[in-house]
């Protein structure tokens, strides 16, 4: 199975740069391993105030616990979007993306 | 923290009915009420715009709040005290253990864990078996053994205690062989103690001030009781015993789990016949120990189905108290209504339908609200327990406020859509209990959706009665005979065989039809004959679906029938309305074109305004098109009949939308939007024998569209011609 070529920067500006695609076939295979993360641990988006303000939680992978949340909270969709791919690209390579 | 929140007895009502709400106010505080009619429910800045109007009830104004609990869980309780108070007493049970692991069961027993008296069988937290008697003065006096239970490994378990002598002895047998560990254990300890019980005799669950705890999560076959303290040969052959002829005086209660699958009440073959029943609705019509694969169905093989499938997180009803009525005034209009509940800042709906009383229509268009698919997706947990989703929804998750208290409290409940904690699928799924997903304010999906089509209605002054999927399977033809046209919701996914059949009954009466959405008429379902309210949905055989049902367990409960797709079980959505499932994706939705057959002069009215080349709903709050989310096309080998013509289509989908799982036979990538000729959406149109038709837009996102440009567009457009024409009682 692929692994994501930490190198391929553009494909995450990509991202940052047309969050709801269309999106290139090499971004889409890059979106497709993002997003099979375990559930448990998994990066998620969660809407603390409808429209206003999104946070990263983290998934529990277990009904009934709290979502615990990391990072500063974004005031707009599409950074929030970027925040939670630069989060799981960080994850899965080990290196961080600038902003 | 908890919410105030809540729910009504009834989804729907007519003037001269009561509905009864019950609410839970956490802190016990005071709240407001007050009744709302719902014009529009979504309010996304996208779509028509949020639209309620207060009205004036006997209910409105201020309300003690008080706090109601949810008793979660299923399990069995018979309520004979005197028959289980026993001092000396065998349990016997075979099991099929689940979650074995990580937190005390109960498996049977009178055990109250309170006063710490009765007798028990457990398994405690680290998965091993435990039995436990008490008096509630001396300390409990517990055997444990230490072999953790293989979770899905089918055991006889037993438990016997000899007052005379004091002791207690332990059974664990597997009805397996490995090369290791799997020998039957035996362990035995003394202490003389006479055991004083409280309650009555329970199964997977003890209680606590009326609420289940310690529930199981597995499978128990052939429960029994004896008032002796049996040897184990004589456990093994009363574990087997199935007649009565065959059992003695000492046998207290010997329960049949796969005899009457679609009853609360379960059947004691012993000489006491000591009725027990069970509660929150565990699994029935499920693999017994002693099923082979040589059987697939409950009705002819109920030896192989001896077995109730028990859940910690099984809920039926909440069984929560009236807090205040809303009786329906005589010639009150039919429309959708909420009780409006604040409190301070928080402010909670529960909503409601009217319909005309039976037999006295008042207008000539009919809605039915799918009120049957809202029950399959109450409470569903798409973005915290589906491993797919994002994949699905080509989408990093989000959760809105309704999913992040789902997560948070998990007593409210779970959907058809998802797994209980066991991994097993969830087969029922209830509306008697807050279901946070119906409410205004969420998502444009389902009821959100729906109040689309309410609110275009009412901008376009059409009259209309409004019934729910529980009125069409109850009463039938005679329910929609009154009216010339019936008008579907936007996702009317899950269809009993009376709602099927009286749709086609319908039509071929020369009733028009009205198909306003997509993946319709897909999962075959039951409503239970005792039990409002709840629906049982297998997911069997295929279909594009969340889980699999097990190998023998494709069998409805509710009915005996075969569940699963319509397709598979002889009447497909393309019978129905011509068209049926066949993509679905949630990036963006995308616009249709008119083919040939458009200008037919049969569907010269649909077109009435519209041009030749006019991109048909490329706009919209929904993924920004009227053809999108989920989609249907036509197939004449599926059903779509042969004079139906396809009358614009839309085939401009990305990759994020997937042809349907049901369709492959072998998995390949040329699935996609881009890659594949079945990823589109057909509108259809064709006449029904008496003068009737049917239109079927083929999409989810076709109502998302009607409002745009102030209600001015040609989806708009083409909705109306429709109907117009549908209403004329001229013959097609």
């Amino acid at each position: 199975m692929k692994t994501i070529d930490s190198s391929r920067k553009d494909l995450a500006y990509e991202f940052r740069d047309t969050p709801f695609g269309p999106h290139s076939a090499e971004l889409r295979e890059v979106l497709q391993i993002l997003r099979w993360t375990p559930l448990k641990g998994r990066r998620i988006l969660v809407c603390t105030r409808p429209n206003e303000e999104w946070r990263i939680g983290i998934n529990p992978g277990v009904r009934g616990k709290e979502i615990i949340f990391e990072g500063d909270p974004f005031y707009n969709f599409r950074g929030a979007l970027w925040g939670l791919f630069r989060r799981r690209w960080e994850l899965a390579t080990g290196e961080q993306l600038e902003s | 923290m908890e919410k105030l929140t809540g729910y009504s007895d009834k989804i729907c009502g007519s003037p001269g009915e009561a509905i009864s709400f019950k609410v839970s106010s956490p802190q016990r505080l005071s709240y407001q009420a007050e009744l709302v009619r719902l014009r529009c429910a979504d309010s996304s800045a996208t779509g028509p715009g949020f639209k309620e109007f207060s009205l004036p009830a006997a209910f409105t104004g201020e309300h003690t709040g008080r706090r109601q609990r949810i008793g979660i869980g299923s399990f069995v309780k018979a309520d004979n005290i005197t028959a289980f108070d026993l001092k000396r007493v065998t349990l016997l049970s075979l099991i099929w253990p689940t979650l074995p692991e990580g937190k005390e069961q109960a498996l049977m027993g009178t055990w109250d864990p309170k006063a710490k008296s009765g007798y028990g069988l457990f398994i405690t937290k680290h998965g091993t078996l435990s039995f436990s008697v008490g008096n509630g003065s001396e300390p409990v006096f517990t055997v444990n053994l230490e072999t953790p239970l293989q979770p899905r490994h089918w055991y006889l378990v037993a438990a016997t205690y000899n007052d005379e002598t004091g002791e207690a002895i332990i059974h664990q047998i597997p009805q397996f062989q490995y090369a290791y560990s799997s020998d039957s254990i035996t362990k035995s300890q003394i202490k003389k103690l006479s055991i004083r019980n409280n309650g009555c005799f329970r199964i997977a669950s003890w209680e606590i001030d009326g609420i289940p705890k310690s529930c199981f999560n597995g499978k128990i076959e052939r429960p029994r009781v004896s008032k002796q303290a049996l040897r184990l040969s004589e456990i093994e052959s009363l574990v087997n015993s199935e007649t009565s002829s065959s059992l003695n005086a000492d046998v207290v209660a010997a329960w049949d789990f796969g005899a009457n699958n679609s009853s609360d009440i379960l059947m004691d073959i012993g000489h006491h016949r000591l009725e027990a029943r069970t509660y929150n609705l565990p699994t029935r019509a499920v693999r017994g120990s002693r099923w082979d694969g040589s059987q697939h169905s409950f009705t002819q093989a109920p030896s192989h189905y001896g077995a109730i499938h028990f859940h910690e997180d099984d809920l039926y009803d909440c069984g929560w108290d009236t807090d205040f009525q809303f009786e329906i005034p005589d010639g009150f209009p039919s429309g959708l209504y909420a009780a409006k509940l604040t409190m301070g800042e928080e402010e909670e709906y529960l909503p409601f339908y009217v319909r005309p009383p039976k037999g006295t229509a008042r207008s000539r268009l009919a809605l039915l609200i799918p009120t049957a698919s809202y029950c399959a997706y109450a409470n569903y947990h798409v973005g915290t327990e589906w491993v797919f989703s994002e994949q699905i929804l080509n989408a990093f998750t989000v959760l809105d406020a309704e999913a992040q208290y789902l997560q948070h409290h998990a007593d409210l409940g779970i959907s058809s859509y998802d797994s209980h904690v066991d991994g097993s699928g969830c087969s029922y799924s209830s509306r008697l209990r807050p279901v946070l997903n119906m409410r205004p304010h969420t998502w444009a999906w389902q009821f959100a959706a729906d109040t689309h089509i309410i609110d275009w209605l009412e901008q376009k002054d059409f009259d209309v009665d409004i019934f729910t999927d529980e009125d069409l399977h109850n009463e039938g033809l005679s329910l929609l005979e009154p009216y010339s046209c019936v008008m579907t919701g936007t996702h009317p996914e899950y269809y009993s065989r009376n709602m099927m059949n009286t749709l086609l009954a319908y039509q071929q009466r020369g009733g028009r039809f009205m198909y306003m959405g997509g993946n319709g008429f897909y999962w075959k379902i039951d409503y239970h004959k005792d039990f409002p309210g709840v629906i049982e949905v297998r997911r069997a055989e295929d279909g594009s679906r969340s889980w699999i049902s097990e190998p023998g367990e494709y069998y409805h409960s509710f009915s005996g029938e075969l569940g699963g797709l319509w397709r598979r079980n002889g009447l497909p959505p393309q019978a129905i309305a011509g068209i049926g499932f066949t993509a679905q994706g949630f990036d963006k939705s995308t616009f249709y074109e008119r083919t040939d057959d458009s200008f037919d002069p049969r569907v010269e009215f649909v077109f009435k305004g519209i041009k030749a080349e006019e991109k048909i709903g490329d706009f919209g709050e929904m993924g920004g098109g009227a053809a999108g989310f989920e989609i249907d096309r036509a197939d004449l080998q599926l059903g779509t009949p042969p004079h139906a013509l396809v009358i614009a289509s839309a085939t401009n989908f990305s990759d994020g939308y997937h042809w349907v799982a049901e369709e492959h036979t072998h998995a390949h990538k040329a699935i996609t939007g881009t890659t594949c000729p079945h990823v589109r959406a057909d509108m259809v149109f064709y006449e029904t024998p008496g003068g009737g038709a049917v239109f079927s837009t083929g999409s989810i996102a076709w109502s998302g569209a009607l409002s745009s440009k102030n209600y001015n567009n040609n989806v708009s457009r083409i909705t109306e011609n429709v109907l117009r024409r549908f209403l004329d009682p001229t013959v097609f």
